[in-house]
């Protein structure tokens, strides 16, 4: 225990590294919430649906992306370390560990269906055989996850210069292509491919299935809040980060719709987009225009900004739940040992172990990717106990600190905050219901693997640590920075 | 909330974060260079023309939406791509998965009931351009659940 929060030589706390290198910008902070949110992947899923994706994108928009923004923007902006400090201050501390819980135990099966897609795109575009190597899989897995990993470890201000770059190369260049090229297709004199008029604007109505589609896009805007947890990494926090959150609001919807929707002038999406996927879609784009070779360039480049994304969920939810845990003691020591640079990477090889073993049994076994995404489900559940917690924690912060302190307040925030809270409840509602990958099995089957997997993984073991912990494992320290 | 005199985030030092930068770069650009060399772009001949013309009538004939011939020609080539290459292993079940999905690209990926359409154009497709496929592809397909969600 006598390591426990100190780091090493470099990075003693009496060696202060110049200001000017190692804040971060908000617009790097605003590309890094981008990154986290936001990719040009699901372009050819909601490209199936034509015009009406701008539906699909714009309603979830407004009800959960807003929301989460201006409340995220508000909270941050008064109080520092994201929201196990907002749910710590508004309920209890006990809450605030359940929130950043589930903030970060969710990350732990999203990481091998990027994986698992990081590896496809990388075979079709160097040996489509490859899709089948199992030890191609696993090699690629575990070297890109681990040196992931290895990078978050290296600090806040590494992983902001590579998510907000990887951002621009993999997202918003790639992004702009596609439009362009779009507008030129239409320019041209050639017809959509998917209708374009009037009645294609809403989605099909069918009762729940059209419900469950609209209401788990709710899900697609998840993160948002996510980097709150840097905010003391910006020079001016109360001012820069709800001008970051604002400018990523208007980056995430222009990266989600307009690519989207350009795919389906050009493609014929609804007859490719079950199994081809996302870099079929975009040869059967370029092949349009005579530049098939940046099809392979494209894939690389999203590849990139994947990537990206991903070192920003490393980084973030693991230093929320170590920075409560430092004070509250709720994690073993040495969980809660920081790197020469200051990171928690105890915390993150440990989530690396579990996560590799996961990643490796998606990759290898073809029938674990359908058991696989119930688990999707129980996590996404499980995140959305944290929306929950942190629109109740921005209403009684408001009602019960009214005067405290903050460089933003949101309009209408108790407002805002019932929408958001509300849209997190019928996303959880709607997380009941089986999905196509159920096929024709039992509701009831699947309300329990559900519901028992959720209680498992958000409030099992959130409770064991509250549990286990011991007056000992309190370990914070104004001395000891974390990056 | 207070604003802050001096950073208290150690991170790595600059020489480091500079060498992740370009080697992360380097590694990049070779990468595509590669993939520019390795790549091989979907045919555009006289058998992806036939085929593209069989897929066509079949598509009209079940009612869906009909691309132009050279729309399916750039999408498919003459073996289908990556809708044939290797359907049965893990990673292009994953990527059924994904194209079952809502429109989140990170964290809040999530299935959905997918549009029954998309299936029966996928039918299509394997049936015309790798017909030795169809009867694994409609025995998967068989397992999920569709609905009537787009257009």
């Amino acid at each position: 225990m006598s390591s426990v929060g100190v780091p090493a030589k470099r990075a003693k706390p009496a060696v202060k590294t110049p200001a000017a290198v190692a804040f971060i910008s908000w617009v790097t902070l605003a590309l890094m919430t981008t990154s986290s949110v936001a990719s040009l992947r699901p372009a050819p899923t909601m490209a199936v649906y034509g015009l009406a994706a701008v539906f699909l994108y714009i309603v979830p928009a407004l009800l959960f992306l807003l929301p989460t923004a201006l409340v995220s923007a508000e909270l941050a902006s008064g109080w520092e370390g994201g929201v196990y400090r907002w749910v710590s201050e508004a309920m209890s501390p006990k809450l605030g560990f359940l929130a950043v819980w589930c903030q970060f135990a969710m990350t732990i099966t999203y990481y091998p269906s990027l994986l698992a897609y990081v590896a496809g795109t990388f075979a079709y575009v160097i040996d489509p055989r490859l899709a089948s190597n199992g030890v191609y899989t696993a090699l690629v897995i575990i070297t890109i996850y681990w040196a992931g990993v290895w990078v978050s470890s290296r600090g806040t201000k590494t992983v902001a210069g590579l998510s907000s770059a990887t951002l621009v190369i993999g997202t918003l260049v790639p992004g702009a292509v596609l439009v362009i090229l779009g507008m030129v297709f239409l320019g041209q004199g050639n017809a959509s491919a998917a209708p374009m008029d009037a009645g294609s604007m809403l989605p099909a109505w069918t009762g729940i299935a059209s419900l469950v589609l609209i209401v788990n896009n709710f899900l697609s805007y998840a993160g948002m809040e996510m980097n709150a947890v840097h905010v003391s990494s910006l020079r001016k926090p109360g001012k820069e980060f709800p001008r970051a959150m604002f400018f990523a609001v208007g980056l995430v919807l222009l990266i989600f719709i307009l690519p989207a929707l350009a795919i389906s002038w050009v493609v014929p999406s609804k007859d490719l987009s079950l199994t081809a996927g996302v870099m079929q879609a975009f040869d059967g784009f370029f092949n349009h225009f005579g530049v098939s070779w940046l099809t392979p360039v494209f894939g690389i480049m999203l590849i990139a900004a994947s990537l990206g994304g991903m070192l920003t969920w490393l980084a973030g939810p693991s230093k929320g739940l170590l920075m409560i845990s430092r004070q509250e003691g709720y994690l073993p020591p040495v969980l809660q040992k920081l790197n020469k640079d200051g990171v928690q990477q105890n915390i993150l090889v440990a989530q690396g172990v579990l996560t590799t073993l996961i990643a490796l049994l998606y990759a290898f076994i073809p029938n674990v990717s359908s058991a696989y995404w119930i688990l999707s489900v129980i996590t996404t559940q499980v995140y959305l106990i944290m929306y929950v917690l942190m629109f109740v924690a921005a209403i009684r912060l408001r009602r019960r600190q009214p005067d405290h302190p903050r460089g933003y307040r949101a309009p209408l925030l108790i407002g805002v905050a019932t929408v958001g809270l509300l849209a997190s409840i019928a996303a959880f509602a709607i997380g009941f219901v089986p999905p196509s990958q159920f096929g024709n099995g039992s509701p009831v089957v699947y309300v329990l693997i559900v519901g028992l997997g959720m209680g498992l993984v958000g409030l099992f073991v959130p409770y064991l640590f509250l549990r286990m912990r011991k007056p000992g494992w309190r370990t914070a320290d104004p001395e000891t920075p974390v990056a | 909330m207070s604003e802050h005199a001096q950073d208290p985030h150690p991170g790595a030092p600059l020489f480091l974060r500079r060498a992740i930068y370009i080697g992360s770069a380097l590694i990049l650009v070779l990468i595509a260079l590669w993939a520019i060399f390795a790549f091989t772009a979907t045919a555009d001949n006289e058998r992806a023309l036939r085929k593209a013309g069989q897929l066509s009538a079949q598509l009209k004939a079940a009612g869906l939406p009909v691309p132009s011939t050279d729309a399916i020609v750039d999408t498919f080539g003459d073996d289908g791509g990556m809708v044939c290459a290797e359907p049965d292993a893990a990673l292009s079940q994953a990527r059924y998965n994904m194209g079952l999905s809502n429109g989140a690209a990170h964290v809040g990926s999530r299935p959905v009931l997918a549009d029954k359409d998309v299936a029966q154009a996928e039918t299509l497709v394997i049936a015309t351009y790798c017909p030795s496929e169809l009867a694994e592809f409609t025995g998967h397909l068989k397992q999920l659940k569709f609905e009537d969600t787009a257009k």
